[in-house]
């Protein structure tokens, strides 16, 4: 039995150096093409800035608005609009980024930004993933630490602890460092999370297939644990549905009974029903052109700041 | 401290909360070393029983508390009807207290699993004359191991009515048995001539047995996660929605598919077998290289080998088994391979898959053919001859195309699947999304073949590892195993396909 015992951990933590070995090797010189069928997404500073606007928010506090969500948010806030309205605000969303991924972020960056009120951006597709996308591209563009492994232990995905096991050895055994060029394919990063890209315009030809949104139950907790914290600290909140083609927003069946989940939530403001913008107002089927963005930004202001 | 964190502290219990019991969850990860610490610390062989039944219904419960109760019904009943026919030399009592037992575990399995098939078919009978009849289906969950559990309680009645066993006094080491966790919920169904003896006997600590047992875990993950899992994603699209498919793609989705069932439910009995012996305890072998037959009827003593054992013990033998005029053997085979197919779930598409397997099984029958290749194919070879290598491709071929009907949801489904297979396109190259993904699922296929062939005379492949005579080229071994299951497992944990058996 103590040779069984011995030899088992000898072996345990063999394989595990190994194993942290094998993660860089594979992920390090794996083919391009092949890189998407291991367990790893480590992806720093891609088109999306998710590592620029984690360095950017150390150069705001007190900022009026913090604004947590997916790409929507970063593409529909522009900082610019509100500055002129005499308001500052910090796009703090990601790629895919989902309830659980917005809590963490909310936690550990609340008291560096300060924020009078917290906007969450609530993307009813968000509340059916599962995060490990968004997980990810956080652990690719943060600074291994205990938070990022708790989020990993969340997340309960190999994809998500090899990627973090990448970055590790990346970043404190090679002390790699990163960062992003601010102009990256027409897209340009804007001081507080913002990315700005050239005027284009969405022509939607195909019929989207109705869709049943089967929320998540880990994302509903995550959310609802947001909510929580945010009323325990007297933070004043608000959800906010920002604008996409009302073609996808009707296609989801069960749409109602998610506003009305949203409404006992807190102060909720869907901009799918408020404001209903053409599909001119988008470059892509998701997210608003600069046009659409002046657009929202200056309803959102009217309404809620005003 | 960071960890102090109350964010981390949220994360944890969220992390905690989303637990299963899988073979291959964390979970389990956790709960095996705990109980098999617990387990080998004591040193008094009924407490030792004791433990392993209270770790073996923690395990139960942890999928679903609520069916608890039913395990212990099903053992309660085979305790006490054994203990009352051991007791008794009245033929006619033997018989009433087996008939209880019998009733009772068909009963449960029979309503869990096909109240609503019973249902459906008769109201649909009852329509094709015209006449409209109201039965609510009811909202029935399956108890995860029914089908296995309740199987081997009967075996053990069934043994002690038929003499062949005494029955247990010892209600600690009888339950044990029946509960034992790593054979609990899929198998194999064992004999309780084979388990429960050991779990009369005190159990010493065996070092070789113990490694055999974790190598014998390592190749059954191997074949779950990175065979069966990624298997799945392609079997999955292809058969959601066959007619986008070329029929080549359709032939890929069906060697899949039959890859996917072997490397889950194969590797399941491993890791089942595995983690037995690291307790000291040797259950059977549950599939002997299926895929290296020769024949259909060969296929059938390494498929599954608990269950088919089982049907030829408890069923096919007191039917008549092939005594008896020719005709009355036929109609035994049909039987058989037929329940076997309805074992599997409540679905024509199952019935269909145990009749197709028996009309391949029939032609061997007929001609006497049936127990020609009782022996491990070439051990004294390399390689197959060029005969052996033809009469495993179409023994795969016949194999893979009942799987088809296993698979499928419905037999309209199958059937449309089987057509759609023939048409030129079988000759081009399959169209599939992410087709470089398929064929990485090959490559670990022919690892898999490549590895059981040579390994074809063991238990498992990594039983004797004979080509890695030094423990640096073996351990070696184990560490590229961990970088392929962690870098090519599913990011999600998914059940195992028998499970919903």
């Amino acid at each position: 039995m103590k040779k069984f015992i011995t030899n088992f951990f000898i072996l345990f933590f063999l394989s595990l150096f190994c194993y942290v070995c094998g993660v860089y090797v594979f992920g390090k010189f794996a083919p391009e093409r092949f890189k998407h069928l291991l367990n790893l997404a480590y992806r720093p500073a891609r088109i999306d800035y998710t590592l620029t606007r984690l360095n950017d928010l150390h150069n705001f506090e007190n900022v009026d608005l913090l604004i947590l969500g997916s790409s929507h948010v970063y593409r529909s806030f522009d900082p610019r609009i509100f500055q002129q309205a005499g308001y500052s605000i910090f796009d703090l969303g990601t790629t895919a980024q989902t309830p659980i991924q917005s809590n963490y972020l909310l936690q550990k960056y609340l008291s560096v930004l300060n924020p009078d009120t917290v906007v969450i951006e609530v993307y009813p597709l968000m509340f059916t993933l599962d995060g490990i996308e968004s997980t990810t591209d956080i652990i690719s563009n943060e600074n291994p630490s205990g938070s990022l492994v708790a989020l990993c232990a969340t997340q309960n995905s190999i994809k998500a602890w090899n990627t973090l096991i990448y970055s590790v050895v990346d970043r404190i055994v090679f002390r790699n460092s990163y960062h992003d060029a601010l102009v990256q394919k027409d897209n340009r990063y804007i001081s507080g999370g913002y990315i700005a890209s050239p005027l284009k315009f969405f022509n939607l030809e195909d019929k989207i297939k109705p869709k049943v949104l089967d929320l998540n139950e880990k994302q509903l907790d995550a959310f609802y644990e947001m909510v929580t914290f945010l009323k325990d600290k007297n933070i004043p909140y608000m959800l906010v549905q920002a604008p996409y083609p009302q073609s996808r927003y009707k296609s989801y069946q069960n749409v109602v009974s998610f506003n009305r989940m949203m409404h006992k939530a807190g102060s909720y403001f869907n901009f799918n029903e408020l404001m209903k913008l053409p599909n001119r107002a988008f470059q892509d089927n998701s997210h608003l052109n600069q046009a659409g963005a002046e657009r929202f930004n200056s309803k959102f202001i009217q309404l809620t700041m005003d | 401290m960071e960890f102090c964190n109350p964010t981390i502290f949220y994360l944890i219990c969220l992390f905690l909360s989303s637990l299963t019991m899988l073979f291959n969850s964390i979970d389990f990860a956790l709960f095996l070393p705990i109980v098999f610490a617990g387990y080998w610390l004591i040193n008094n062989l009924r407490a030792q029983n004791f433990f392993i039944l209270i770790a073996s219904l923690f395990f139960y419960g942890w999928w679903d508390f609520r069916f608890l109760g039913l395990l212990l019904l099903s053992a309660t009943v085979d305790f006490l009807m054994s203990k009352a026919i051991s007791q008794t030399d009245n033929p006619k009592r033997r018989k009433l207290f087996l008939s209880v037992t019998l009733i009772v575990n068909l009963g449960i399995l029979g309503f869990f699993k096909y109240y609503n098939f019973f249902i459906e078919n008769f109201k649909e009978a009852y329509t094709f004359f015209g006449s409209q009849i109201d039965f609510g289906y009811l909202d029935i969950v399956l108890p995860v191991g029914i089908s296995f559990y309740t199987f081997q309680t009967m075996s053990y009645t069934i043994d002690v009515y038929r003499r062949k066993l005494e029955a247990s006094r010892d209600w600690v080491a009888f339950f044990s048995f029946v509960s034992f966790f790593p054979q609990l919920v899929a198998g194999p169904i064992e004999r309780a001539t084979n388990l429960l003896p050991q779990f009369k006997v005190k159990r010493e600590f065996s070092y070789p047995l113990a490694v055999d047992g974790m190598r014998q875990i390592m190749w059954g993950l191997f074949k779950k996660v990175v065979i069966a899992d990624n298997c799945a994603i392609y079997v999955n699209m292809i058969f959601e929605n066959p007619e986008s498919y070329s029929a080549s793609t359709l032939l890929l989705g069906a060697v899949l598919f039959a890859f996917q069932i072997y490397g889950d439910f194969s590797g399941y009995s491993d890791i089942a077998i595995g983690t037995a012996r690291l307790f000291g305890f040797r259950l059977m072998q549950n599939f002997a290289y299926p895929y290296f037959s020769r024949d259909i009827a060969e296929f059938w003593r390494r498929w599954h080998i608990s269950l088919s054992t089982w049907f030829r013990d408890y069923l096919y033998i007191p039917l008549g088994g092939s005594r008896g005029t020719r005709m009355f053997a036929i109609r035994n085979i049909f039987i058989i391979f037929i329940v076997s197919g309805f074992w599997h779930g409540a679905n024509w598409t199952f019935i269909t898959w145990g009749a197709l397997n028996a009309v391949f099984f029939l032609p061997l029958f007929i001609f006497n053919q049936n127990r020609k290749n009782l022996d491990q194919i070439q051990t004294r070879y390399l390689l197959p001859s060029f005969r052996d290598a033809i009469s495993i491709m179409i023994t795969f071929g016949f194999t893979t195309f009942a799987w088809i009907f296993f698979r499928a949801e419905s037999l309209e489904a199958a059937i449309t699947y089987c057509q759609l297979l023939v048409s030129p396109s079988l000759l081009s190259m399959p169209e599939i999304s992410n087709l470089s993904g398929a064929f990485l699922c090959l490559g670990f296929i022919c690892i898999l073949l490549f590895a059981e062939w040579v390994g074809r005379a063991y238990q498992h492949p990594l039983e004797k590892m004979t080509f890695f005579p030094n423990r640096f080229s073996r351990w070696a071994i184990y560490c590229i195993l961990v970088i392929i299951i962690g870098l090519f497992m599913q990011a999600k944990e998914s059940p195992f396909i028998y499970f919903q058996f």
